[in-house]
């Protein structure tokens, strides 16, 4: 009777899972399909089924041209930049915030950087490229300390370093959330216990609470891992021009110009394909990685 | 186990929401019954009798301007076409003419729904030819364009159609492009005579004034405010447009973005050794402030130019309908004045030709009613301008200023339509012809000329607008001597399909780099040796090719 209940539970839990399958069957592992069409002089009217065989004329063709090496190196310095940023600003401003012992304080704070998090890039592209204007605050400020002003959405030299920052400031608020309730899953018993051993405030952060919250670090970083290559459509669309392409350029915007603007479906198709290529590779690596230094895999 | 029903339940549900999503698309066109044209509804003016609802991709213009309640889909335009032929658009997609709606339409034919009526690019229709998507439509046109239609089309000598005819069967109705030369450079004069200077005849004036335009501020906009000569991130190279420099290139005999014939080869303008030079000019003017440093990550320049902070630009002789328009709404006190400047500061210049047609307008193949786009466009281009010229409602609409009335854009007019509605214009004006006679949008304008004629001090934007693009920059238009050049070729073709937009794209990125200084002029050579090896050779012969066999 026990067992029999036990076995009724479970099928309950898979049940629940079965949307998210379909979704995902629908919606990941179907278009799957469409990636034949890298291999293809694809048209939409003759469809997937019907168009001509290329072979690899679309990649010999990527292997060409001098963007596809330039895309690919700008995905990945975007992308990196704010796996790395966006995982270490959340976490240094949840210890700050945690410090923090008035608590109508604390509450407000979190409440206000969050706010960023639920705006769409579109709004804050406008926002951006007022505030980086050459006439805007930022230069206005620089202009008063002396400066030069600099053309920061034009400039191959900032433009990364914008996007990154600006995507980590939206996101912060959001992604210290998940830190704090790590923090407050703590044992108060262990700082009671550093205390009497003698423990300051910084000692105890290092001691107690960063390995606290080191778990749930680990599985944030990991889960990030997946998306890497996503370095961000809608804000790097919102935010560049043709004279930043150099840098700002990534794998998406590429295949979104190239491949849907210009109808050159295959070709885009072929890159994009690149792109799955290469993410398989870094996840898998970081996989490793992670085993080695840490004992904790994925998968 | 209720639980576990309700769960079952839930998840069945949500499959058939996403199979819902998913499949449910694309079934009511089959069931609609089919209705072929009557006879006497294929005629050009003939009139359906029951309302015939058509689906359009809507190029809306860059700042909408409709009567209060009016809609896209219910306005003058809309209501007329109503009453004359029964027919009733509907929009399946509006989005600003230019970028936006050409990703609307690159959108819609990778996703195989386009509307029934669309206007698409030369290199869209050929793909969409290829593809099978648009109807034929050799034999509605025979049956369902006026005569006076086809009589227009006739005056280019059979080369509109020829663009839009695929293996004899004609499959779009190109609109035509008559002659949009020269563009002008257009400044504000009141700035000139604000601090004395000479109207300028030559390139080196016109470096002179816009010096002194962006060190001395005669706008009031604040220091460093000021912009010079207002340019798009395009740079050159697109006929008959706002805020490309063309004027600049074809001083150095420069022709970018043109297949053009140079010492019997064909070459890519944007290449050659003259580009390069004009390129070096610009990129001189950047660098002393002369051009809009933002020009690379500016959203609108139409905005700078209404909110007075802008001295120049060059621009069509229609100009002042737009954005001109707007920015004496703004401030009644702006004088923008067109200017033919040439090297010699002879008055005549060079300038290169376009094809005859550049937009093409396309009937999706399977609508049951190809016919209705010859019978719209007869309507709009041969009913409305010479039959209802005096229809009130349309006549109040163009008067009043409103924009983007007509569904859609498709304007055919005779080759030598521009030059043309100036004398026109100029001898109604000079009492020599009756204002009756004149075409429908010929009349809103004279209205509005006599109306800026009869006190220019009080005269209203639109009256200003209409007298200044049809009297001021129409004579200086028809006045100009112009030395053609003809490009040679307009087509696609077939290394173009995988290889052009990237050539496009690293063209864009060169010219834009060079001339705001990020690379400096030498960097010209090496985009023209990635340009060579990364297709641009294997095109060009082609193109060569493509020539010959003509």
């Amino acid at each position: 009777m026990k067992k029999k209940k036990k076995r009724g539970g479970q099928l309950e839990y898979h049940l629940m899972m079965a949307p998210g399958m379909i979704f995902l069957i629908i919606f990941s592992f179907v278009p799957m399909f469409g990636i034949i069409m890298a291999f293809q002089d694809y048209s939409p009217a003759k469809g997937i089924l019907g168009s001509d065989w290329v072979g690899f004329d679309n990649f010999t063709y990527m292997l060409q041209i001098p963007d596809s090496m330039k895309i690919l190196r700008n995905t990945l310095v975007i992308a990196v930049g704010k796996i790395i940023f966006g995982t270490l600003v959340p976490i240094v401003f949840a210890l700050l915030l945690n410090e923090i012992r008035l608590k109508w304080a604390k509450k407000s704070i979190q409440t206000i950087v969050y706010l960023p998090n639920f705006l769409s890039w579109a709004v804050l592209a406008a926002v951006f490229i007022n505030m980086f204007d050459f006439h805007g605050p930022i230069n206005n400020f620089l202009q008063a300390l002396g400066h030069d002003p600099i053309m920061f959405l034009g400039s191959n030299d900032w433009f990364r370093s914008i996007i990154v920052s600006t995507d980590v400031w939206k996101g912060f608020g959001y992604g210290a959330i998940v830190y704090l309730a790590a923090l407050t899953g703590i044992d108060p018993g262990q700082y009671e216990a550093a205390s009497i051993d003698g423990a300051n405030r910084f000692n105890k952060l290092v001691h107690v609470t960063l390995p606290g919250i080191l778990p749930t670090i680990m599985l944030i970083t990991a889960l990030n891992l997946g998306n890497i290559l996503n370095a961000g459509f809608d804000q790097i669309f919102a935010l560049y021009n043709p004279i930043v392409y150099e840098t700002g350029d990534v794998i998406d915007t590429y295949v979104y110009r190239v491949g849907l603007l210009g109808q050159q479906y295959s070709f885009a198709t072929a890159i994009g394909l690149l792109k799955s290529v290469v993410a398989c590779i870094l996840i898998l690596s970081a996989n490793e990685l992670s085993k080695k230094l840490t004992n904790m895999r994925i998968f | 186990m209720k639980k576990l029903i309700s769960i079952a339940a839930v998840s069945m549900m949500s499959i058939g929401i996403l199979a819902g999503c998913t499949m449910g698309s694309d079934t009511k066109e089959d069931s609609k019954t089919k209705t072929a044209a009557t006879k006497e509804e294929l005629k050009p003016f003939g009139k359906y009798e029951e309302t015939v609802t058509y689906t359009i991709g809507k190029a809306t213009p860059g700042i909408p301007k409709l009567p209060q309640g009016d809609t896209y889909e219910d306005n003058a335009y809309t209501r007329y076409l109503k009453e004359t032929l029964n027919i009733q658009n509907e929009d399946k997609f509006e989005a600003q003419s230019g970028d936006n709606y050409n990703q609307k339409v690159s959108m819609a034919i990778a996703s195989d729904d386009i509307p029934d009526i669309m206007s698409v690019d030369a290199a869209t229709l050929r793909q969409l030819v290829d593809n099978d998507m648009v109807a034929d439509l050799t034999s509605v046109y025979e049956s369902s364009a006026s005569d006076r239609l086809k009589e227009k089309y006739d005056s280019y000598d059979g080369r509109a159609l020829d663009a839009a005819t695929f293996d004899g069967k004609l499959m779009a109705l190109p609109t035509t492009q008559n002659a949009n030369n020269p563009t002008m450079l257009w400044l504000r004069k009141d700035w000139l005579d604000k601090l004395g200077l000479e109207e300028p005849k030559t390139v080196d004036d016109m470096e002179k004034i816009l010096t002194e335009f962006v060190q001395k501020d005669p706008g009031g906009n604040g220091e460093g405010n000021t912009i010079g000569l207002a340019i798009s991130s395009a740079i050159g190279g697109l006929y008959g447009s706002l805020f490309v420099a063309d004027n600049i290139f074809a001083t150095y005999n420069s022709f970018p973005r043109q297949w053009i014939e140079e010492d019997g080869k064909v070459v890519y303008g944007s290449i050659t050794e003259e580009t390069k030079k004009g390129l070096g000019k610009l990129a001189d003017w950047y660098k002393k402030g002369l051009i809009d440093p933002q020009l690379a990550v500016r959203k609108s320049i139409e905005d700078t130019i209404i909110n007075g902070q802008t001295g120049a630009y060059f621009g069509p002789w229609w100009t002042p309908d737009y954005p001109l328009n707007s920015a004496k709404q703004k401030n009644a006190d702006i004088d923008w004045q067109p200017y033919i400047i040439s090297e010699d500061g002879s008055g005549v210049i060079t300038a290169y030709t376009q094809n005859p047609a550049s937009e093409f307008y396309v009937v999706k193949k399977g609508f049951e009613h190809p016919e209705l786009l010859p019978k719209l466009a007869s309507v709009l281009n041969d009913k409305l301008v010479y039959e209802d010229y005096d229809y009130e409602p349309i006549l109040d609409f163009n008067k009043n200023g409103f924009d983007g009335g007509k569904p859609l854009n498709i304007l055919i007019n005779y080759n030598d339509a521009t030059a043309q509605m100036y004398k026109d214009l100029k001898a109604t004006v000079d009492g020599e012809k009756d204002p009756q006679t004149l075409s429908i949008d010929d009349r809103a304008s004279f209205e509005k000329i006599t109306g800026y004629l009869a006190d220019p001090a009080k005269a209203d934007a639109n009256q200003w607008s209409g007298y200044m693009s049809r009297m001021v920059a129409g004579k200086l238009m028809a006045d100009t001597k112009i030395n053609d050049v003809n490009p040679v070729f307009f087509g696609q073709t077939k290394s173009m399909k995988l290889k052009w937009a990237n050539l496009v794209k690293l063209e864009d990125e060169a010219f834009l780099k060079i001339v705001t200084g990020q690379k400096d002029l030498n960097y010209f050579d090496e985009f023209v040796a990635t340009w060579k090896k990364t297709g641009g050779s294997d095109i060009t012969k082609e193109v060569t090719e493509a020539i010959k066999e003509k």
